[in-house]
């Protein structure tokens, strides 16, 4: 009987080897190619549905929209083969989840076999893509990651590169926006427990003190937490007239209704992250007003293309722009450039030439070699507020498009 | 922590439970009728609740009231499922029918994220943001409303299952099976019938926590799991037992969350759950039924 | 007569059959041996995705026979894998992040990690009889996701990145994950001749009467937990080399224990092969819907049902009894036996 058995597994077994060997044996090695390729492949692992669905959304005009504009003018010119190829971008729902993020990006480099990687986003998931990247040796530019959370994810980081705000300064931000006006000075931190939660908290609690601030209560908790009462109730005990919050989209709209419902009113609150994607303010609709989040883009500052690249994403999406239209566009131009720069498909080349990025995009400034850690270009901050669902800078003055309002008027009446 | 953040753990958590108690509803009724562990209840709460987002967005109706309407649609999704996945593997002992549950749970999740994919949803009211000022602790109106609907259904599922020929007949196949057939009663079509109101139930299940939380396709897990601990707590025998153990479940949360932190306070139900079935492995659910 | 029932009956008759060292018989064993070493050159002829493909193969076949176990062959059916998995995974990436010890051990020690909660549970769990246990372990394993979630000691929900220089090569995963298929198997194969062996059988058909029959059944159920934990413990630390990083969410998710009940239920309960079988099926069906998860995951479930109606003995226990059904085994049983005479 066993040794039937045996017989009968081997013969599966055989058979599943033969499905997975006989098509591989099809011939595919990679020789050195004479010919010029038929198209350059990027790649992106990208929440266009989960918790960070809204990020997704800009993330997916941005690199579609930096790599189409470059077909239109034929493609991009490679220098090994004096001739210009057309570029191509493969995208991948990971759903906001991190280990999605992980097998589309093996996905990505193994099976499609991408010349270039583009990040995810936030930390969680452009950790996870990027983790693969750099054990693949695969060149990958990233936004949406701000840059204490991912340089502390790797001792060192070789094959992928960063742009976007550094914690230091953004979590000065808070503090000076609200040096303008008078308050109690008692802050209530609410902090969920990822990446950006911790790296800030801590800021945060670090920089308080020295500025004036007292941090009267800091609530951390799981991303994901739907019952936010018990720690809204501490908050008001502590009398905090400043909320500032780290958290995603949809526990930042749970903690704004639940503070409606419990009747707690701070005379200003920072909603990082959170508050964002423009979701926040359709959510919310009137209860979004007066909210502050950090910005680090806006339409009017002077950089090339800022402001047409707002109407364009508006005209062609047909919704409220967010600044994350502008790193993302800007993350697949370096790429870009850098594979022209380097001129061959070479992934070390284009390693390489990504390092040497110094130019100034519309994002902003992008050099790598002078950024923290190397490997990233740091974006600095002002404040946003949300008036009447679009978002005014209103520190620092030289740059405010509005008044900043202030204190939050008693919640309306539901 | 102070005595009035305690206060206020346990007074929201009491109405809560309430809420805990109607979800946990339709999973009593199937293991106590068919000893069935349904636990793709969970799905079904979520399925509830999507198309309640469906249906109140269509006709631009109050949740609440689109809830009616799903009863009878919820009904008339539960019956199939019992009757054509279930009932032919009833025989096979109480494993199988698990295992298939599963399968079912695996099915109904991947349902939702497909057509609704993983965005988080809630079904929004004009009163949504409404607080209430109880015994000093203020709430949100959305936990006093559960509370309420929960006396109502429970009560009302009580007395249906008490005094209606149906509600008899179920107890009847669920007390002792082969000598309800003999006076006449089909347990199969009784198996169907208590699955059927055990989905219907969670249509008011899925309404309440869409409406006071909000919800993704995976978010079934944590509901079934909050359904055993009312279960195994209440037990099996009393419909309205179910009402003393979501209370229980409600205020164990509410305080012990303010005690050990927001984030654990799934973890307390687990706990009790873990405990209690220590101390009574199996005979918490008593030969006494509904 | 129930799937265990079913499955008893045949097994039992095995156990009385007495080896003959026949030709046949080191015929199966060259057969194997060649399939062995064609395993071992596949990763020099297929790309770098069927590697990646089969390693997931092996580690399904790993954690599904680690199931198989307590499920398929002493009836415990546990649905709370995910907790030894995702011990083993977290007890491996701290190890490496803190510790300069070579990956070998890290996930040997993971597995002993693993079976240390198994045996800490295992006096509140074996109080739980019949569908209880199945709830009780369900419940337990997501505790644990939550608390470590939450506890910041390990990372919450940052969870923690593993030091990429402490990692194998990429290439190297496919013969790890071979590797523990292999063993796990093996440890099964090597329990069922066993007195272990037989007790495990005997909870399935019935545990009081096991117990009446002087079978230690707390000692033997507590074996298979404990050895179920281990494999599944380190399936978990190779995961989360092969991932680099770990996080609470998806490294303790429930869907980890689905998938191996689901392979070894498919492919078929309480045999040796079936898990085999089962995960090439997963694997395959992967493939076809890749980029359709959902879809995947649906027809899955659909399966699932349909065999636990229809197909109790799962794919490759079916075929086994239609093969026996028709008289093949016989008639190859009648052809060895003439070989060895001759």
């Amino acid at each position: 009987m066993q040794k039937i058995r045996i017989r009968q597994a081997a013969a599966a077994v055989l058979m599943f080897i033969a499905m997975v060997v006989l098509p591989a044996c099809g011939g595919q090695t990679t020789g050195p190619a004479q010919n010029a390729p038929k198209q350059i492949l990027l790649g992106a692992s990208i929440p266009e549905t989960g918790a960070l669905a809204a990020f997704g959304t800009y993330e997916k005009w941005g690199y579609t929209t930096a790599i189409d504009d470059l077909n239109k003018s034929g493609g991009l010119y490679l220098s090994q083969y004096k001739t210009k190829v057309p570029v191509a971008l493969k995208l991948y729902d990971d759903e906001s989840q991190p280990q999605l993020a992980t097998s589309n990006t093996q996905k990505l480099i193994l099976s499609d076999k991408v010349n270039g990687l583009l990040g995810s986003a936030t930390p969680p998931q452009v950790i996870s893509g990027a983790v693969v990247a750099e054990r693949n040796r695969v060149p990958m530019v990233t936004g949406i990651a701000p840059i204490r959370a991912f340089l502390g994810a790797q001792p060192k980081w070789n094959y992928v590169w960063d742009i976007f705000f550094d914690e230091l300064d953004m979590t000065q931000q808070q503090f000076l926006t609200m040096n303008t006006v008078a308050s109690n000075k008692r802050i209530a931190l609410f902090t969920d427990n990822e990446q950006d939660g911790v790296v800030m908290g801590k800021l945060w609690e670090e920089t308080a003190p020295k500025m004036g601030y007292t941090i009267a209560y800091h609530a951390t908790f799981p991303v994901g937490t739907t019952d936010f009462g018990d720690l809204i109730r501490r908050a008001q005990a502590a009398k905090a007239e400043v909320v500032i919050t780290q958290m995603i989209t949809p526990d930042a709209i749970a903690l704004w209704r639940q503070m409606q419902t419990l009747n707690y009113r701070p005379k200003a609150a920072f909603i990082e992250k959170g508050s964002e994607p423009a979701q926040w303010a359709t959510a919310l609709k009137d209860a979004a007003q007066g909210v502050m989040v950090t910005g680090y883009w806006y339409p009017t500052l002077p950089y090339p293309g800022a402001s047409t690249l707002r109407t364009r994403f508006e005209k062609d999406t047909n919704q409220t722009y967010s600044q994350h239209i502008a790193d993302t566009y800007t993350a697949a131009q370096i790429m870009l450039d850098a594979i022209t720069s380097a001129g061959s498909l070479d992934p070390n080349a284009i390693n390489t030439a990504i390092g040497k990025t110094d130019k100034t995009y519309v994002v902003g400034p992008v050099n790598f070699a002078k950024g923290p850690g190397g490997h990233t270009s740091a974006l600095p901050t002002f404040m946003l507020q949300w008036q009447n669902g679009q978002t005014q800078i209103v520190y620092p003055s030289k740059l405010s498009t509005a008044k900043f309002l202030y204190p939050l008027p008693a919640w309306s009446k539901a | 922590m102070t005595p009035s953040t305690l206060l206020a753990g346990a007074v929201s958590g009491l109405l809560l439970g309430g809420l805990y108690a109607v979800t946990a509803l339709g999973l009593s009724l199937v293991f106590g009728v068919m000893r069935l562990v349904n636990v793709a209840h969970g799905e079904l709460l979520l399925l509830a609740a999507y198309l309640n987002f469906v249906i109140s967005g269509a006709l631009g109706i109050d949740p609440l009231l689109a809830a009616v309407l799903l009863i009878p649609i919820m009904f008339l999704v539960g019956y199939p499922l019992q009757r054509w996945i279930f009932n032919p593997l009833m025989h096979m002992g109480s494993e199988p029918p698990l295992l298939a549950a599963f399968g079912l749970s695996i099915i109904l999740q991947n349902v939702l994220l497909l057509i609704w994919h993983a965005d988080t949803r809630v079904l929004v009211t004009s009163y949504s943001g409404m607080g209430v000022q109880l015994f000093d602790v203020r709430v949100s109106l959305l936990y006093v409303l559960a509370f309420v609907m929960a006396f109502v259904l429970i009560i009302g599922v009580h007395l249906f299952m008490q005094h209606s020929y149906l509600g008899k007949a179920i107890r009847a196949a669920a007390q002792d099976a082969s000598t309800a057939q003999v006076m006449g009663i089909n347990p199969e079509q009784i198996y169907a019938l208590t699955y059927a109101i055990g989905a219907a139930t969670a249509a008011l299940g899925g309404t309440l926590i869409g409406m006071t939380f909000s919800f993704v396709p995976t978010s079934g897990l944590t509901w079934l799991l909050k359904g055993f601990v009312v279960v195994v707590l209440g037990g099996m025998g009393s419909i309205t037992g179910m009402l003393g153990a979501g209370f229980i479940l409600g205020i164990a949360e509410g305080v012990g969350g303010a005690i050990a932190g927001t984030g654990y306070r799934d973890m307390i139900g687990f706990l009790i759950f873990i405990i209690v079935l220590v101390l009574r492995p199996a005979g918490l659910f008593s030969r006494s039924r509904v | 007569m129930n799937i265990r029932e079913r499955l008893d009956v045949k097994s039992a008759s095995q156990q009385s059959e007495k080896q003959k060292h026949n030709s046949l018989y080191w015929i199966s064993w060259l057969i194997i041996g060649l399939v062995g070493i064609g395993l071992l050159f596949v990763p020099f002829i297929a790309d770098q995705y069927s590697i990646s493909l089969a390693y997931t193969f092996f580690l399904y076949v790993a954690l599904a026979q680690s199931w198989n176990l307590l499920g398929g062959y002493t009836g415990l059916v546990s649905l709370g894998q995910a907790a030894f998995f995702g011990l083993g995974a977290y007890t491996t990436a701290l190890l490496l992040t803190l510790t300069g010890l070579p990956f070998l051990v890290a996930i040997l020690a993971s597995g002993v990690v693993a079976t240390v909660f198994a045996v800490a549970i295992s006096l509140p769990v074996f109080r739980f009889r019949g569908i209880y246990f199945a709830i009780g372990t369900l419940v337990l394993a997501e505790a644990l996701r939550i608390w470590m979630i939450n506890w910041s000691v390990t990372g919450g929900a940052q969870g923690i990145n593993l030091p990429l220089a402490s990692l194998p090569d990429p290439n190297s995963f496919y013969y790890i994950a071979l590797a523990l298929a292999a063993a796990s198997t093996g440890i099964i194969a090597f329990i069922l001749h066993t007195k272990l062996g037989i007790g495990l059988r005997a909870i399935r058909a019935n545990e009081d009467a096991a117990q009446n029959m002087g079978v230690n059944t707390f000692r033997v159920k507590l074996f298979a937990f404990a050895i179920s934990a281990f494999i599944a413990g380190v399936a978990g630390g190779v995961q989360a080399t092969y991932q680099g990083t770990v996080e609470p969410y998806s490294t303790f998710a429930v869907s980890w224990t689905i998938t191996a009940i689901n392979i070894v239920i498919i492919g078929g309960v309480g045999t040796l092969f079936g898990p085999v079988v089962g995960a090439a099926f997963a694997t395959l069906l992967d493939q076809a819907l890749q980029n359709y998860a959902s879809i995947h995951l649906m027809i899955t479930g659909v399966i699932l049902i349909l065999v636990i109606r229809f197909l109790p003995a799962g794919i490759w226990g079916q075929a086994h009894k239609l093969l026996e059904r028709r008289g093949i085994i016989n008639a190859l049983r009648r052809l060895s036996h003439n070989a060895a005479r001759t």
